[in-house]
């Protein structure tokens, strides 16, 4: 039985990209551009790969919540400066302005 | 006197400036390099910067545009200079799919990923989210980190970032991948207690 699955496993290996390359190509998808033949093994993949499904889920919820992350379009800051680390900054400014 | 505006914003003395706009970009700042004294630093510098350059400053763009136009220069000098530095090595990457057998390159089964059943209408637990995801990404090695803040956050175009980083496009692929492999299991751990 184990053989018979080992030979089902390589042949599909032929046609169809490991989830490590399905991966990559998630990102390239995402991030940038992925050719119309890499779209399609991406595609197959992802129809047969539940893991890598909810893997292109998840890397869509971290793209997602980097860029609330790195917004600046909230109202209200999520880190702020404390009044030591203005008073730093603002001496350090002054410094500067009486050098030049 | 022909310019009264410009007057005015060399008057803004340093404490108004940082009243006004350093929250802002302490915020910008930290959610991209995620520590306090770096932050603190590029903040500064931004101010000292500015504040030379205000002059230049033709008031077409809003000034907090314009300071976080700034201070991306400054965080991406910044990364640029940690990345280059050598400590990082690619090879402590621990990988989540098999080494070998008929199952080579697919996901080992219990470090495959789960269902994190984000509910994107529940602002606690977005906010929680948001606060593990920056827990993880300041673990990330630092070029990894680099490497994904500046595809995924700045949203830089491919080539910039190999220019920025030293590295070749696919090795920015690589890179990112693994980043967000190790990110996202580092979530997973947190999110799913």
């Amino acid at each position: 039985m184990s053989s018979l699955k080992t030979k089902i496993y390589r042949g599909m290996n032929k046609v169809m990209l490991d989830c490590e390359t399905a991966g990559l190509f998630v990102a390239q998808k995402e991030y940038d551009k992925l050719s119309l033949l890499n779209r399609i093994k991406l595609w197959l993949h992802l129809l047969t790969c539940r893991h890598c499904r909810e893997f292109a889920r998840q890397s869509r919820s971290i793209t997602y919540y980097m860029r609330v992350l790195g917004s600046i379009n909230e109202n209200e800051p999520i880190h702020k400066l404390n009044e030591e680390q203005k008073k730093h900054i603002i001496e350090e400014i002054e410094r500067q302005q009486y050098i030049n | 006197m022909a310019d009264e505006s410009t007057d005015n914003k060399v008057k803004l003395t340093p404490r108004q400036w940082v009243e006004k706009h350093g929250d802002y970009l302490y915020n910008y700042a930290y959610s991209r390099v995620q520590s306090k004294e770096t932050a603190e630093d590029l903040v500064q510098e931004t101010f000292v910067s500015a504040i030379r350059a205000v002059d230049s400053f033709r008031g077409d763009s809003n000034e907090i545009t314009w300071l976080i136009a700034i201070l991306k220069r400054k965080i991406i000098d910044y990364y640029r200079k940690q990345s280059r530095k050598k400590e990082t090595a690619i090879s402590h990457f621990n990988t989540p799919f098999n080494k070998e057998g008929h199952l080579t390159g697919h996901w080992i089964n219990e470090r495959a990923p789960k269902n994190w059943d984000i509910k994107y209408n529940d602002p606690m637990r977005q906010t929680e989210f948001i606060f593990i995801l920056e827990m993880c990404l300041s673990a990330l090695p630092t070029k990894w980190k680099t490497v994904f803040v500046l595809k995924v956050m700045e949203e830089l175009k491919t080539e910039q970032v190999c220019k920025e980083v030293g590295i070749s496009p696919s090795n920015v692929w690589v890179i990112l991948h693994r980043a967000k492999l190790q990110l996202r299991e580092c979530i997973e751990k947190r999110w799913l207690k």
